[in-house]
């Protein structure tokens, strides 16, 4: 073989790893013995083995083995569950602090007075204009009433107890007419105006007593209602809300 | 039962049935390989034997995932080379050298960046690192990329063949001989001063 047909570097590589085809092989050693070059390139390459071969592994420090199966086995330690009512019996002896549910009430409240404020702004006027136009529209009809009044009691043919005998009279007939409108759609149009007049007729027999009872079995069924609102409406009934909300 | 004279495979099979002693059987086995090719790769060598535990970890936690359709040195190389790698990847540069930072913009910026050998002593780790990777051949593997490292240390040191060492390095078999053919010739360049 002559000189310019040296071997590729990787056919002398592969040559030295004793990776190269027998064929290739036999070619590169009849090559070698003429061509110093490509000797010196085989001695190197034997040396570069030689010392890489030679190189020694690494030991970690003692006791590596038995620290890898410790966090192993700490990694992979098992979980245990408790039994199915521990969280109820936890929640159980929960005490939830005053402070807290006062906090809790308070948040609340200021949740639905931003809410009633939110409405109010959003129907109230929103310029000098609104709110001049809104004070005329209640102005209005009260100094109409008003002026109405004071120029139905200048008549010398009208005293201010009757007024006051026929407005009470219309405010009944009122009444009476809209109880009918309210309870017609499920009673019959007589029977409403028989309820209304017995009603009106029990207010003018029992006088104030009876006024009374009336008032306060009204003020008492307002009372229960807001309470059944507040407890169902402002208050979160569950105490897993509690334990989230409060850090004890 | 001898546990050494099993075949990996069948320690693997064990380690699954969860057996401490297959366990143990294993990381002897390769404990010495795969720290060996991690410090070569970081060459730290506490932070080394950090990432081989982390890599043994993870071979022993996903040993249930195993295809034993590939040689298990394989597997367990590629989970020590992705962890060195992943190593490596998230390691800062550094940023301070003996004549200050690149970036400074004024004379006390330059001194403030400046560091400053107090004493030519060696500390331990230098110590260590001189002895055990001080040597002309582990010098000259140090400055060779990382992937040409990788594909040099599993050929010479651990005997891998191309085939395998391609599958450790996800990468097609030519790459392979082009990092191996590459790594040597600059080792041969790197150590060219020691030829008489």
């Amino acid at each position: 073989m002559s000189e310019m047909k040296h071997p590729t570097a990787e056919h002398l590589e592969e040559f030295v790893e004793g990776a190269l085809p027998v064929r290739e092989r036999v070619v590169v050693e009849l090559h070698l013995p003429g061509c110093p070059s490509c000797q010196t390139q085989v001695e190197e390459l034997r040396a570069l083995f030689g010392a890489l071969s030679g190189l020694a592994r690494f030991e970690p420090t003692v006791g590596f083995v038995d620290r890898v199966i410790v966090i192993h086995a700490l990694e992979n330690l098992e979980e245990f569950a408790p039994s199915a009512v521990f969280s109820d019996r936890v929640m159980a002896s929960v005490k939830v602090p005053q402070s807290a549910r006062q906090s809790d009430w308070q948040s609340a409240w200021k949740k639905q007075s931003a809410r009633a404020g939110a409405l109010i702004s959003h129907v109230s006027p929103k310029s000098s204009f609104g709110w001049a136009m809104a004070t005329v529209m209640l102005a209005v009809p009260m100094l109409l009433g008003g002026g109405t009044v004071a120029w139905l009691l200048s008549r010398s043919y009208v005293t201010s107890s009757g007024l006051w005998a026929m407005t009470t009279n219309w405010i009944i007939e009122g009444l009476q007419g809209v109880g009918t409108t309210v309870v017609g759609g499920v009673m019959r149009t007589d029977l409403a105006v028989w309820t209304a007049a017995n009603i009106t007729e029990f207010m003018a027999r029992a006088g104030f007593s009876g006024l009374g009872l009336v008032a306060a079995t009204g003020a008492a069924t307002i009372m229960l209602s807001s309470w059944i609102l507040y407890k169902n409406l402002f208050r979160t009934p569950s105490r897993e809300a509690h334990y989230v909300s409060y850090s004890f | 039962m001898d546990y050494s004279s099993l075949t990996d495979q069948q320690v693997v099979q064990l380690a699954r049935e969860g057996r401490e002693r297959a366990f143990r059987e294993l990381i002897g086995r390769y404990q010495r390989p795969v720290f060996s090719l991690i410090y070569r790769l970081v060459r730290d060598r506490e932070k080394a034997e950090d990432l081989a535990q982390d890599t043994f970890i993870k071979v022993l936690n996903a040993i249930d995932r195993y295809d034993p359709a590939f040689k298990f040195s394989s597997w367990i190389f590629k989970i020590a080379h992705n962890t060195a790698l992943d190593h490596l990847r998230r390691r800062t540069p550094d940023t301070l050298s003996l004549d200050g930072s690149p970036h400074a913009t004024s004379a006390a910026e330059t001194e403030a960046t400046t560091i400053t050998p107090e004493s030519q002593d060696e500390n331990p780790e230098e110590y260590t690192l001189n002895r055990e990777l001080g040597s002309e051949i582990e010098t000259a593997i140090g400055t060779l990329r990382v992937e040409y490292r990788t594909a040099i240390i599993l050929c010479h040191v651990e005997g891998r063949p191309y085939e395998e060492i391609a599958q450790i390095m996800a990468v097609p078999l030519g790459t392979v001989k082009t990092y191996i053919h590459r790594g040597r010739k600059e080792l041969m360049v790197a150590l060219e001063h020691l030829r008489v």
